[in-house]
């Protein structure tokens, strides 16, 4: 099946006077069509900077240097600025993290999602109000049609959220993108999100890029998962295998870091030494060698490419797995 | 929302007694006798004790104060010095001159502004805003006496395109009137046009700020959309709490505009009054002024509820 | 120091901060610099037109040197200003520091009071003041003074309170700290920064005050040469030899341009963001 989305060796810098912050460094993954995909990494690893990518809205002084982003047989790095508006919202949707922030608060939330609705179709006024109620009482806010027009300070973070997503929706989009969308809410409420956007991916047959750091959710939701450190891709596969065969350090660091239900109760939750390096001033070699327990010479001197190590199963790693075997 | 305007009702009552207060000791806070300064030098202590008596300066602060307040619940300001003639028709008949000059500079001012501002605040860092920055601080910083001068010695002495001064009123011939009110008016406009400008720069940068800014650009909205709804909507409330300010700094400026005119409104009476030593009228004129002052100040924030409900919470 | 350094990046606050400096120089060294006696009458050279030989800005009405009046008026108009606007923060910022630190009855009462001096146009306040005591040069710098202090109050008790709600007195206070140690060490740094704004910006106006006044008729007495007082000799004679106050004015136009310059450069270096807020 062709993929929805694919990116290939995207590059994207920051460029601060003399120096150049090299945020996304080599980025590449697909998404097919209806797949949930994972995006895990640290903060300041380069997943918020790809999005932003995606749907060009990289802020100045950043720029993309190199890659490309295919999205229904179309380089949308090459799309002008008109085309680029008209993908989205309506095939490219986002759920940000702070929703409080996402909403204007001058103006009544209902028009705010119907006015997604009024840029992408042909709906009227009228048309794209109700749409925008049906759509709000759908991702569960009660009495929509009163509350449609509140505004955003009138409701709570979980609520907010909703009307936020209920916009991303608005046009059945063939992907969204949801960044953090869960953090600094409740743990019930987190559960109410994740189901909505399951729910999006059930009925509108909806592709989802979910960027978390928060590993356990992530694999709880996802069919695959890519895992980022310092501005490139280290592994990257179904979620199945990385849980039963991770192939890099970091990927092995990031399960064991979960901690688990039941069992024995453990002394110390196990954590990765050591810092990402400075995106301004990085390592020659494999960026994750000097907090790495299997670092080789090769490993410092040479930058890994990413590879297939088994079909589907992509990692960026001189062969940690292949000694062990 | 009307009870946020109940509220911010309340808030005024003490403000208005604070300012009768203020304003009624003003007489009392001179230097030496008030009255020996109203009458003159060179009159007799007999003389002015009979003033003193007749103007009720004699009684004490209390009774005077009352009296004054009970006054002017009924629309009585007090009467002038040397005539004896009740300040509240003088007022009356000089007030829609000053109306028409505040008036048609606020439009000038918020005409010329708002826009200038408004795409400075979106054209942020570019020359264009540098070159606004740099033009509005000039204009904030010329005097009106100074621009006023300038435009009479080029539009009348000059040109003679336009008179130096006079008034007609509205009422009895519109084309006159307007001959007249343009000068004074775009004087003032002008100067107090920056102020509005910077404002509104201020007010649309910080929204641009904001992520909700660049959530819409994410929806894939229309930049018209983005811009009218989002931007200018938003700044919005900013503006109409300055609004209140601005007016208030037109009020002040116009009199020194009335002045270069000859422009008969409220301005010239007041200058005439502290020339003359009539204290009473110094005093009403004072009150009226910061009354409005209060009262569109008060009208701003009502306004600015309207526009951000999130300010109705408080 | 670290600002001058920054000032330096900001050539426009930079030309300001110059125009200031030689201003001032200009006042300080008046009575040495002018070309003329500023107070000596001559009958017989009146209203020279600029450019005329020895008076590069012509004469006034009694003959006397413009050019040599507007650098002397220099002093009378920037020492009126400087030290209304010095009166206005001395009052305004202790005012309102305390106010905001002991809140209750007194803040109440003091808020209220520059509420109501903050609703009054400056400009009358000012005519208020100078009517009531006269047009000598401490009635000038008193009535600047009360107009402007509303202001300094304003300013230095929304910081207070902004710093108060932040908690970090009541973690001084916690600790054992007199109130005058938090003043000192809490307190007067945030709002140093605002304050200098603040004494910047008003100095610009407070000059524009004065010449406002003086057109008025307010300022201070002739034969004194003020900015203000020359703006209002030249009223009368103005159709028929308008360069006198024409050339004052543009005196003043610069004077102010450059505290403004300076303020806005201040502004900008300083906390743009907290600064707008309080606005």
């Amino acid at each position: 099946m062709e993929p929805l989305l694919q990116v290939k060796n995207l590059c994207a810098y920051f460029f601060m006077g003399s120096s150049i912050l090299k945020a996304v460094d080599g980025v590449s993954f697909e998404i097919q069509p209806g797949q949930i995909v994972g995006l895990v990494g640290e903060s300041g690893c380069g997943k918020t900077t790809a999005i932003q990518c995606v749907l060009r809205l990289l802020p100045s002084p950043g720029r993309i240097v190199e890659g490309e982003i295919w999205f229904d047989d179309k380089d949308l790095l090459t799309l002008s600025p008109e085309e680029m508006r008209q993908i989205r919202g309506r095939h490219i949707s986002v759920v940000l993290q702070d929703a409080m922030a996402a909403l204007n608060p001058v103006i009544p939330v209902g028009e705010q999602v119907a006015d997604i609705r009024l840029a992408h179709t042909t709906d009227s006024n009228r048309a794209a109000w109700e749409k925008a109620v049906e759509l709000m009482g759908k991702t569960g806010i009660p009495r929509a049609i009163e509350r449609a027009r509140y505004h955003a300070h009138e409701f709570s973070g979980g609520m907010q959220q909703r009307i936020v997503i209920a916009t991303a929706l608005a046009c059945n989009p063939e992907l969204i993108i949801a960044d953090e969308p869960t953090t600094g809410l409740d743990v019930t409420i987190q559960e109410q999100i994740l189901s909505l956007l399951l729910k999006a991916r059930e009925q509108m047959g909806s592709a989802i890029l979910y960027i978390s750091h928060d590993f356990a959710t992530v694999v709880s939701i996802c069919d695959r998962i890519i895992i980022m450190y310092a501005g490139e891709v280290v592994e990257s596969a179904p979620t199945k295998e990385i849980l039963t065969n991770p192939m890099h350090p970091y990927t092995e660091g990031l399960i064991n870091s979960i901690p688990p239900l039941g069992g024995t109760p453990m002394e110390f939750l196990p954590a990765i030494p050591g810092l990402p390096p400075n995106p301004v001033d990085l390592p020659p070699g494999c960026r994750f060698a000097p907090r790495c327990a299997h670092a080789k010479e090769e490993c410092l001197a040479q930058r890994p490419q990413l590879v297939a190590r088994t079909p589907g199963h992509y990692v960026r790693c001189f062969s940690y797995k292949e000694e062990m075997n | 929302m009307f009870r946020y305007a109940i509220r911010r009702l309340a808030t005024l009552i003490p403000l208005v007694i604070g300012l009768s207060v203020v304003v009624f000791l003003y007489i009392h806070m001179m230097p030496g006798d008030p009255v020996q300064a109203m009458v003159g030098r060179y009159a007799s202590p007999k003389l002015v004790d009979q003033i003193r008596h007749e103007l009720g300066l004699d009684r004490p602060l209390q009774v005077q104060f009352a009296d004054w307040v009970t006054g002017l619940l009924h629309g009585d300001l007090g009467i002038t010095l040397r005539s004896r003639q009740p300040i509240t028709p003088i007022l009356i008949g000089r007030i829609p001159a000053t109306l028409e000059l505040a008036g048609a500079a606020f439009l000038i001012s918020v005409v010329v502004g708002i826009p200038s501002g408004f795409v400075a605040g979106l054209m942020k860092d570019t020359k264009f805003d540098y070159i606004f920055s740099v033009v509005a601080l000039a204009g904030l910083s010329t005097p009106t006496f100074w621009s006023g001068y300038l435009l009479v010695l080029l539009l009348s002495l000059r040109w003679g395109l336009l008179p130096s001064s006079g008034y007609v009123p509205l009422t009895e011939d519109l084309k006159q009137n307007l001959i007249y009110l343009i000068m004074p008016a775009f004087t003032l406009g002008i100067a107090r046009a920056p102020y509005i400008a910077k404002m509104t720069r201020t007010a649309v940068v910080e929204t641009l700020q904001e992520p909700f800014v660049e959530f819409s650009r994410a929806k894939g909205l229309r930049k018209q959309r983005i811009l009218l709804r989002y931007v200018w909507r938003h700044a919005l409330p900013s503006i109409a709490v300055v609004l209140g300010l601005h007016i208030a700094g037109l009020l002040g400026g116009s009199i020194i505009v009335e002045e270069l005119f000859n422009w008969p409104g409220t301005g010239r009476l007041v200058v005439g009054a502290v020339l003359e030593r009539d204290y009473f009228m110094v005093q009403a004129t004072i009150l009226i002024y910061a009354v409005i002052v209060i009262l569109i100040n008060f009208l701003a924030e009502i306004v600015h509820a309207w526009l951000d409900p999130r300010v109705r919470l408080h | 120091m670290e600002l001058i350094r920054r000032l330096r990046t900001n050539t426009l606050a930079f030309v300001g901060a110059i125009a200031i400096v030689i201003i001032l120089l200009m006042a300080i060294l008046a009575p040495v610099i002018t070309p003329h006696d500023p107070n000596e009458v001559n009958t017989a050279d009146r209203f020279l037109p600029p450019g005329s030989e020895g008076y590069m800005l012509g004469t006034d009405l009694l003959g006397r040197d413009v050019l040599s009046r507007i650098i002397l008026g220099s002093r009378v108009s920037l020492l009126v200003a400087g030290v209304g606007v010095g009166m206005a923060m001395v009052i305004g910022v202790t005012f309102g520091v305390i106010a905001a630190f002991w809140a209750g009855w007194f803040e109440i009462i003091v808020m209220q009071i520059a509420d109501v001096l903050y609703a009054v146009p400056t400009l009358m306040i000012a005519l208020g003041v100078v009517g009531l005591f006269g047009r000598s040069v401490n009635a000038v710098m008193f009535a600047i003074g009360v107009a402007y202090s509303p202001l300094f109050a304003r300013v230095c008790h929304s910081a207070v309170v902004s710093i108060r709600e932040l908690g970090f007195v009541e973690a001084s206070r916690a600790m054992g700290a007199s109130h005058l140690r938090i003043l000192w060490k809490d307190v007067m740094p945030n709002i140093l920064p605002l304050i200098m704004v603040q004494v910047t910006v008003s100095l610009s106006w407070a000059i524009l005050q004065e010449a406002g006044l003086g057109f008025l008729g307010m300022s201070v007495a002739p034969p004194t040469p003020s900015w203000g007082t020359m703006l209002n000799e030249g009223r009368e004679y103005f159709y028929s030899a308008p360069t006198m106050p024409l050339f004052t004015g543009l005196m003043v136009l610069i004077a102010v341009f450059s505290f403004n310059l300076l303020g806005d450069g201040l502004r900008d270096i300083l906390d743009p963001r907290a600064w707008e807020r309080l606005r």
